[in-house]
């Protein structure tokens, strides 16, 4: 068996990421292939997915990917050149080495030393891998959505939803600078349930780095509670209500707000929610960095080496994230931006890569205590379809899903009809009566722990047919 | 940057044959089988593949930009034109349908088809209601563009077609029955410009004239309303190059009897096109240089060359060159191609690159300004090869108060005594040309786009073989 056989059957049967001495074996057998001199930058990457797909209380989807993939940019002369592969043979590195050489041929030639290397980073030291996610195994998985499933099936509901671990690696062993290697894994498990009737739905997930973090029953009988509880909803009027939003309600309008959260719109477009002005006398563009933009109760940050916040600690141009406080007790202090903007505006050696997680400020009411406080009010379990409207005011717009209840008197007495919405994070942030203790929620994409809040004036503006 | 994404975005594949590697990073075939193709816009897709695989394989930035009038006319790379005329061999133009006037006037004009792609203007007009002046206007607008464009854009790398200037100056009597009161300055000035700018880059000063005195009694229409929008002052930009150009001959004939004449006459068009008199004179024209100060000086003969420290005695050339440049995605290489190519054809003139110190080069980490001013000078004289001596100030300036930090910059003193009033700040890029006397006789911006005046670098040399042939007695 040739060793290129060996090596698929490797990572197919015993191996789901390349280690790091992988990723430096593989690394340095491309920079072997290279021919004519130059300079050979290789980036090594693998990733592995297991997961799990239920509709229905019947398992739909169960499997393992995972690729690879070696990215080659060589430089001859000053030209650059890039090439891709995911297959990791000797034949293959080279031909995508020679193909890499080819193409630096084409392209400009820049004097060797015009691209000069950036000064080295500190890197955080972050949580972002659990052997707990990264050993379950496919039947593991397997008995966890019996368990997700059973109770609403006992309930004679339907559920429906996704179970996946995933790992991932990165690593960049550049001749100067810092070897960057970064091992990662996500666990995130989302479900709903449904009466079979259609007349009710009930929403619960989690995502995080660790499996273990994930109580997957709380889940499940989360879920079906919601569905139960909302059956057989009544119409009530659209208009502006006050609102107790649930933590993921609250992310799926702040997480759109916090990608927002960037120094180039404001400074170079003038455009976005954070643009304050035109400053005519400097002749330049006003952000409002320094300006209470929400309650000053609320503040809003990213501190990697935050246990429920771990992301790979640098960004795609390796770039540094840093612990960050994007708004301070309600001033808006600092936004993000690439290191090349940093230094061309400020002259500052680093910039802030927003990787989009974040921490939010929360208070100490229970959602309980608010809807005590409520005199008439809705409950609402999340968003859906959130689409921006506007992208100076954030102004959004989509609709409330899985669970929306009725607040009288300090009471839900209700399940009701989902609405529309017309609002702005931006709107809600400035309107808060009370908050909760922040909490993670599912955001796969990049963690997030955020409380749950009440806050007046919440825009509906008509009622929807989902449920 | 993005190479994380784009390993990440690798498709399934990861065991396929090895076989297959070794054919995977060949390069397609770059011949176009047109026989799929059954649509204007896929033929012209397809023609435009096919120029980029030639460009692909060519020079990318060498000089050979030549800024001539053959380069106006010369001919489409055949395998452009060959496919053009292969895949638009289906399309009959008195049977073509007529929705499909805008990419089959360009097929066909791409192809060689110029008949065809007059049929299908006037069959498009025809079919356009008498009342509808509007379309009538913007149909026509379109078929002068497509007359006088450069196909698939960039004008300054790639051949470019034969412009079409007889069609395009037809189309402007039936433009002219369009009342102004339909459209907007933009959309009156802009075709009539358009083909005023192409006879002039195709040599055609004959047309050139005819074209300039339409544009003048163009802009003479202007309301007063009208003058003071952003359009309006473009307008009168432009009026004032169209007249220029009326009398171009006029002008170089007073430049060589000396520079008072010159001046004289290309502050009155300037009167003429903007209205302005006496200390609101904008216009650099006629205005002494102020002598170039640099921190740093590089190149041969510096500091002592040109008007670095003194403006009397050389044809200087002073050009404003900026940071915006060493970022390769700014395209300012054709206006150095520009520089390069004059300073081979005038060894005598005088050239004084200025530049400022940003706090910042590259992906370097801030450098000190003299670090940063050698790199200018690595980027510009090394690379570049620019020539002439090369003038960086270390510029001055204060932060905005934290958090937003901001670096803002002073004014350097060269760029105080370059502004000469709001329409000729010293922008990157900026030329001005310096007599003996060190008066300005000309300013334009090397490189300029669509509404600059047409081929500066041409312009300037004839102004600059004028002021080195002229007797030193002549001022």
């Amino acid at each position: 068996m040739s060793a290129h056989m060996d090596r698929l059957i490797r990572l197919t049967d015993s191996q789901r990421m390349l280690l790091r001495e992988e990723c430096e074996r593989i690394t340095q057998r491309v920079r072997s292939f290279a021919r004519g001199g130059g300079d050979t930058d290789v980036k090594v990457a693998s990733w592995w997915h297991g997961e799990l797909r239920w509709a229905r209380n019947r398992v739909s989807l169960a499997g393992d990917r995972r690729n690879g993939g070696v990215s080659v940019r060589r430089v001859l002369r000053g030209a650059g050149g890039e090439a891709n592969t995911n297959q990791l043979d000797d034949v293959s590195l080279e031909a995508a080495v020679r193909a890499a050489e080819r193409a630096a041929r084409l392209n400009i030639t820049y004097p060797q030393d015009f691209q000069l290397p950036a000064p080295p980073f500190e890197y955080p030291r972050t949580a972002i891998w659990s052997d707990a996610t990264y050993d379950q195994t496919a039947p593991a998985r397997g008995e966890a959505a019996r368990a997700l499933i059973d109770p609403a099936e006992s309930a004679r509901m339907l559920s429906a939803g996704y179970l996946q671990v995933s790992g991932a690696t990165v690593s960049h062993f550049p001749d100067t600078g810092p070897a960057l290697y970064a091992a990662t894994t996500m666990a995130q498990c989302s479900m709903t349930v449904r009466d079979p009737r259609g007349t009710g739905s009930g929403w619960a997930g989690l995502s995080s780095y660790d499996l273990a973090r994930i109580d997957a029953p709380a889940l499940a009988r989360r879920a079906l509670e919601k569905c139960l509880a909302s059956r057989n909803p009544v119409a009530v009027e659209p208009g502006r209500y006050t609102v107790i939003l649930e933590p993921q309600a609250v992310h799926d309008l702040v997480g759109t707000m916090v990608t927002a959260l960037g120094r180039q719109a404001p400074e170079l477009n003038a455009a976005g929610p954070f643009f304050a002005g035109r400053d005519d006398a400097l002749d330049l563009n006003r952000s409002k960095l320094g300006l209470k933009v929400v309650d000053e109760r609320i503040s809003i940050g990213h501190d990697p080496s935050d246990p429920a916040l771990g992301i790979v600690p640098f960004d795609l141009s390796d770039e540094p994230y840093r612990k960050v406080t994007w708004i301070d007790r309600g001033v808006l202090t600092e936004l993000s931006d690439p290191r090349g903007y940093a230094l061309h505006t400020r002259n500052d050696n680093l910039g802030y890569p927003n990787s989009g997680a974040y921490r939010m400020s929360g208070g100490t009411a229970s959602i309980d205590e608010m809807i005590r406080s409520t005199k008439r009010g809705l409950l609402v379990t999340r968003f859906s379809n959130v689409g921006v409207l506007d992208e100076n005011s954030l102004l959004m717009s989509g609709f409330t899903r899985d669970g929306l209840w009725l607040i009288e008197n300090g009471q839900i007495t209700k399940a009701v009809k989902n609405f529309h919405f017309t609002e702005s994070p931006l709107f809600v942030l400035n309107s808060i009566e009370q908050l909760g203790e922040p909490v993670p929620v599912f955001s796969p994409s990049a963690p997030a722990v955020v409380p749950p809040l009440k806050a007046r004036d919440f825009s509906f503006t008509s009622l929807a047919d989902a449920i | 940057m993005h190479r994380w994404i784009g390993l990440c975005a690798i498709g399934v594949g990861l065991f396929a044959p090895v076989t297959q590697a070794q054919t995977r990073f060949e390069w397609p075939a770059d011949t176009a089988d047109v026989t799929r193709y059954t649509t204007a816009e896929e033929c012209l897709a397809a023609s435009e593949r096919a120029k980029q695989a030639l460009e692909s394989w060519g020079p990318v930035w060498a000089d050979t930009l030549q800024l001539t009038p053959e380069r106006a006319t010369a001919p489409l790379p055949a395998p452009l034109v060959e496919t053009a005329r292969r895949c638009g061999a289906r399309f009959a133009a008195a049977t073509a349908p007529v929705i499909d006037f805008a990419p089959l006037m360009e097929l066909f004009l791409l192809a060689g088809r110029d008949a065809d792609a007059a049929t299908i203007v006037r069959r498009r007009l025809a079919a356009i209601p008498a009342t509808a002046l509007r379309e009538r206007a913007a149909v026509l607008d379109s078929a002068l563009n497509g007359y006088v464009t450069v196909p698939f854009g960039n004008p300054g790398l790639t051949n470019a077609q034969p412009v079409r200037l007889e069609a395009a100056e037809s189309l402007l009597v039936d433009r002219a029955r369009v009342p102004d009161t339909l459209l907007g300055v933009q959309d009156r000035i802009r075709p009539v410009w358009m083909l005023l700018r192409a006879a002039r880059r195709a040599g055609d000063t004959a047309r050139a004239e005819r074209v300039a005195k339409r544009f003048l009694e163009l802009g003479a229409r202007l309301s007063s309303a009208e003058r003071r929008t952003e359009w309006g002052e473009i307008s009168r930009l432009l009026t004032y190059f169209a007249l220029s150009m009326q009398h171009e001959r006029a002008l170089l004939d007073s430049l060589r009897h000396g520079t008072a004449g010159y001046v004289a006459l290309r502050r009155g068009d300037w009167s003429k096109a903007t209205g302005e008199r006496g200390v609101a004179f904008r216009m650099p024209v006629g205005q002494p240089a102020a002598t170039i100060e640099g921190d740093f000086w590089f190149g041969a003969g510096t500091p002592d060359s040109g008007i670095a420290r003194s403006s009397k005695g050389k044809v200087a050339l002073v050009v404003f060159v900026e940071h915006g440049c060493i970022d390769p995605s700014m395209n300012c290489w054709p206006a150095y191609a520009s520089l390069r190519r004059l300073a081979a054809r005038f060894p005598a003139l005088a050239i004084t690159l200025v530049a400022r110190t940003r706090g910042y080069f590259s992906a370097m980490a801030p450098p000190p300004p003299e670090q940063e001013a050698n790199a200018l000078r690595q980027w510009w004289q090394e690379f570049h090869h620019l020539p002439g001596a090369l003038a960086v100030t270390s510029t001055t300036f204060f932060r905005l108060d934290a958090p937003d930090r901001r670096r803002v910059d002073r004014p350097t003193a060269n760029e105080t005594h370059y502004s000469f009033g709001r329409t000729f700040g010293a922008d990157p890029g900026m030329a001005l040309l310096v007599d003996r006397n060190g008066i300005v006789i000309e300013v334009g911006r090397l490189g300029g786009g669509a509404y600059d005046f047409p081929d500066v670098e041409e312009h300037l040399a004839q102004l600059i073989d004028i002021l080195l042939s002229r007797p030193a007695s002549v001022s």
